[in-house]
């Protein structure tokens, strides 16, 4: 093709697609493919300190509108939606807490099985976007007071553009200080073959490299379980209480890093993507702090409560 | 998953081989499970490598130091391995290779990972790699007739046999594959399924390779450079992420996840298909003519029918005979002495299974299949494509019966492909129906007969990724309608399911503009069909000027010309289609319809509807008789007595195809031929006056053939 044809067919598929000349950032919605327009604001209420600009920026507005968000929480142990007796029926338990980002809706377990299941890995970051706003609202409703509006006018007027400049650059730094450790539910070995990975670790490492908290390989599963979506409820916590061992060798490393902290317990959050019965949970919780030669505070972050 | 690789002398050459199962290999190789099959001496690298990695090195074997690699490789390697040490550091640096293209990119610095370093060859030739490495034949070898390992591999050995029946034409990952296989095999021989298709890899009968890899075989050294070989998609389709099943980054398909997960360490098992001897054509030569007779077709049915029997048969069915045939033509292949008094016994053919394997044009057409990837639909020059341009409504299906008849009574196999699975659906009970005494597979999504094998195969385009070269016809329905077309990944799983040199029939009402062209320039055969059975002229749309849709919501108004036709329809008794631009008016505007038309029987349909089969039945019944709905019903479905109403007809989504499409929902019965089109709109234009030339120009050729009832054919007519 001679010079001037080829300049005057790129000129022509320009023509075809102005939009994405114009404005590379408009992308198709990672769930249903269709087009993202760019918001002008949005209808959605920002919750607390998180934001969900990035989820925005990657979904579509009905695939957005459709996430069940948990963000009123009825059980304090859970973090279910509504009242909860398995909480109660529980004598003991090993976690402090647990939180999840939504609630299993049929939408969300479309969205879970064709990242699990079918291997679509791609949405593993978006997937672990949503935990974030969970994430800073267990982080502020256990430790940070939000600073009310009278208090912050005591700083000097240049700490405050520090705090300022800070809460921009590095936004969730502060959440951050007040963690040790992410870990995460381990799987069989049989079963990370048959997949080609765990969604708990990838998420688990997408959060810890967007909030600056160490991420730590705290568990080993010991046994190949049936798939616990099989069973019923005795069954699951029978099952799961021998299932896992702590790791010692990143214990005792996670131990060793932390031991200039402050604080006299090591606050460690779990993630596993879902929450049903929490006898998983509980089993990690106890094995790991079998192995801990310190108090430990364990926190569960799931990705959808069921 | 995991594979080994090893290397054997196989008296002339060093050969480099992958194998998900060493044992079957050495056995075939040292123990006599070959037969004529037998090698001097060979390495096995004894750390399993990602199977995309074992099979990388087996195809870019260069132990001749020829191709590209000899530069990179450096003077160490262009120089011919003499001995067995010095094929065996080649190994090493391939595998050293291997490794050092993992490197996560930007990590420059690293050096290539070392086994044995700058030193392999220095600590091969020391027998420094021992450890790792394994020495075949292996000491205290027995020879020939292995004892125990011989018994053991009897049972390989017929499971093989069944495997390879089984997977012949198939194109399956590993997960695939053993669903089919263990359940065949287990009960019959015992032998585990990648035993078994190790052994018919050996005997060619198979082809395993990594189900991402480089287009022209072999490991990507870049990421742009693989595709997925099942869809042909690659570049960014394609996503990197480390896999816990080989330890590795490892690229995946994202373009095909739906059918189950390929990826570069996932195993994609290619049967070869083995065509059966074929019945002698010569004993029942009935005429074209008389044998179309037999399906009772019309006028215009039968001419086209005969046309692309004609074509059809023009070739004989692709046969390995005919293969080999070709092959001794060109001097490539050469049938041995040995071979003529050869041993009954299946494995006797082994040798020459392999090296037709090897030579065939089967291998190279297949590389070049997969190095064209995905923009290769047209390219595929062996396909031998056949347009048949048929109106809607003019009985597509029954013309295709000869033509199936014609290939499954030689011993063939017929594959009839629509994108759609409702059209799948409907096409099942008819085909049945037809040809009693043959074997029909009907596959889509969830299908029951998903293994199971027939002369004549029903499948939606999608199932067509687990094809391989499997069909002596191919009949693609639909092909204009989405999501076939503008679908790169599905137009190559069609392709790839074609035969070498089969026919491929393409129907169509609307055929896209660049097969209008073909056919018109005469590259490409085709024959058109401008009348529908009955015989009566398409009915032609009338384009009325009215406010878009949009406007009557908001007004909550409709204008008077669409109230009366719709009224004038209602009143004579026939169903209408209201087609809408978007699926959000629907609804609203089914409302309005109500009350405005005083009708309780009116409803409305979308794609998101998951009530929508039961409101078509209950539309087909008569219980609804106005039914708003979008382009998702614009083919497919067949109303006997219907009138169609398109309203924003001057809208964007609406081109010439689909005006066509939805405008030949009207008329469809003998009883009624002359349904009403109306085309409403605000403008009336390109799309909706070439939809009305459209139509009229086959009209006009229906009545200069004469194939229009007596009464159409005066001039004065309806046009």
């Amino acid at each position: 093709m001679s010079g001037v044809g080829k300049l005057k067919s790129i000129l022509r598929s320009a023509g075809e697609r102005p939009m994405e000349w114009l404005s590379p950032t408009v992308t198709g919605c990672m769930i249903c493919g269709k087009t993202v327009l760019p918001h002008h604001g949005s209808s959605y209420r920002e919750r607390g300190m998180a934001s969900y600009r990035l989820l925005r920026q990657c979904l579509c507005v009905s695939c957005f509108a459709s996430i069940p968000w948990l963000d009123r929480i009825q059980c304090e142990v859970c973090g279910r939606g509504v009242d909860c007796g398995d909480c109660i029926r529980r004598p003991e338990r090993h976690f402090v807490c647990n939180r999840s980002a939504v609630g299993y809706s049929s939408v969300m377990r479309e969205w879970l099985a064709m990242y699990k299941y079918r291997g679509q890995e791609s949405l593993a970051p978006m997937l672990a976007e949503m935990l974030v706003p969970s994430f800073l609202r267990l982080t502020e409703e256990q430790w940070l007071q939000r600073p009310q509006r009278g208090e912050a006018r005591t700083h000097h007027g240049l700490h405050r553009l520090k705090a300022w400049m800070d809460s921009f650059w590095h936004p969730y730094a502060e959440a951050a200080r007040r963690w040790d450790a992410i870990t995460y539910v381990p799987v069989s070995r049989e079963r990370a073959q048959e997949r080609g990975f765990n969604q708990a670790q990838q998420v688990a490492g997408f959060l810890s490299d967007k909030l600056g908290i160490p991420g730590y390989d705290l568990l080993i599963r010991d046994r190949h379980a049936e798939k616990m979506s099989f069973k019923t409820r005795a069954e699951r916590q029978r099952d799961s209480r021998t299932l896992f061992t702590g790791n010692e060798g990143q214990i005792r490393r996670l131990e060793n890093q932390s031991h200039m902290s402050s604080r006299e317990s090591l606050r460690i959050l779990l993630i596993d993507d879902i929450y049903t019965t929490g006898s998983t949970a509980e089993a990690c919780a106890s094995a790991i702090i079998q192995l801990a030669s310190r108090p430990v505070q364990l926190y569960i972050l799931t990705w959808a409560r069921s | 998953m995991m594979a080994w690789v090893y290397i054997v002398h196989t008296g002339t050459d060093w050969e480099a081989k992958m194998t998900l199962e060493p044992q079957v290999d050495y056995w075939y190789w040292f123990e006599g499970g070959g037969c004529t099959a037998w090698a001097v001496a060979g390495w096995l690298w004894s750390e399993p490598l990602p199977l995309g990695w074992a099979c990388g090195i087996a195809e870019g074997w260069d132990y001749r130091g020829k191709g590209g690699e000899k530069r990179a490789l450096g003077n160490e390697a262009a120089k011919k391995p003499a001995d067995s040490q010095e094929a065996l550091a080649h190994l090493v640096l391939r595998i050293e290779r291997m490794y050092s293209y993992d490197r996560p990119s930007g990590d420059s610095r690293r050096g290539v990972h070392r086994l044995g370093g700058k030193r392999g060859l220095r600590e091969a030739d020391k027998g420094g790699l021992r450890g790792r490495a394994e020495y075949w034949p292996r000491a205290g070898h027995s020879g020939p007739s292995g004892g125990a390992a011989e018994r053991g591999m009897e049972m390989v050995a017929a499971s093989a046999r069944i495997a390879a029946g089984l997977l012949q034409g198939r194109a399956l990952l590993s997960g695939e594959a053993r669903a089919l296989l263990e359940g065949a095999i287990a009960p019959v021989a015992g032998a585990g399924w990648s035993e078994a298709v190790q052994l018919a890899a050996l005997l060619g009968r198979v082809r395993l390779s990594g189900a991402v890899a480089a287009a022209d075989g072999g490991r990507a050294d870049a990421r742009r450079r693989s595709r997925c070989l099942r869809c042909g998609s690659g570049g960014e389709k394609l996503g990197r992420t480390s896999c816990a099943s080989c330890g590795r980054l490892c690229a995946y398909c994202e373009a095909c996840l739906t059918m189950g997960r390929s990826r570069e360490c996932e195993l994609l098992v290619l049967g070869r298909y083995e065509a059966p001897e074929r019945m002698g054509t010569g004993e029942e030569e009935l005429s074209v003519r008389e044998r179309l007779d037999k399906w009772g077709l019309s006028t215009a049915q039968h001419a086209a029918a005969g046309e692309a029997l004609r074509f059809v048969e023009a070739q004989p069915l692709y046969s390995r005979a005919s293969v080999l045939r070709h092959n001794a033509r060109r001097g490539a292949w050469k049938t041995t002495a040995e071979q003529g008094v050869g041993r009954a016994s299946w494995l006797g053919r082994a040798d020459e299974w392999r090296r037709h394997f090897k030579s065939s044009i089967w291998n190279g057409r297949l590389a070049r299949i997969l190095a064209r990837g995905s923009q290769s639909a047209s390219e595929r020059t062996d396909i031998r494509n056949f347009l048949l341009w048929a109106v809607t409504g003019a009985g597509k299906t029954e013309m295709i019966f000869p033509l199936v008849d014609s290939v499954i009574s030689r011993g063939g196999r017929a594959l009839i492909a629509s994108p759609r699975r409702d059209v799948v659906l409907e096409l099942d009970p008819r085909i049945r129906r037809a040809f009693p005494d043959a074997r029909v597979v009907t596959l889509y999504g969830g299908s029951e007969q998903r293994w199971e094998r027939g002369e004549i195969t029903l499948s939606t385009t999608h199932q067509l990724f687990r094809f391989q070269e499997a069909f002596d016809l191919v009949v693609l329905d639909e092909l204009d309608a989405f999501p076939y077309h503008g679908d790169p990944m599905l137009k190559y799983a069609a392709d790839k399911s074609c035969l070498p040199g089969a026919p491929r029939l393409l129907l169509s009402a609307t055929p896209p503009s660049e097969l209008q062209r073909a056919a018109r320039i005469g590259k490409l055969a085709h024959a058109r069909v401008p009348v529908r059975y009955h015989r009566h002229p398409l009915p032609v749309p009338s384009l009325v000027s009215s406010p878009a849709v949009k406007a009557m919501l908001e007004e909550d108004k409709l204008p008077k010309a669409l109230v009366k036709a719709l009224r004038d329809s209602l009143n004579r008794g026939a169903q209408i289609f209201v087609f809408v631009q978007r699926i959000a008016q629907s609804e609203p505007l089914a409302a309005l319809l109500r009350r405005k038309l005083q009708c309780a029987q009116v409803d409305a349909t979308s794609s998101q509807d998951p009530n929508r089969a039961e409101k078509v039945m209950s539309f087909r019944k008569g219980e609804i008789r106005l039914l708003v709905t979008t382009t998702i019903l614009e083919r497919g479905v067949t109303i006997p007595k219907s009138d169609v109403y398109i309203l924003d007809a001057d809208g964007k989504l609406f081109d010439e195809a689909s005006l066509v499409q939805m405008a030949g929902r009207a008329g469809r019965s003998a009883d009624d031929p002359g349904g009403k089109v109306y085309f409403f709109g605000p403008e009336r234009n390109q799309s909706q006056l070439q939809a009305v030339k459209h139509i009229r120009s086959m009209n006009k050729m229906a009545r200069e053939r004469g194939y229009l009832l007596p009464k159409y054919e005066g001039r004065g007519a309806r046009a």
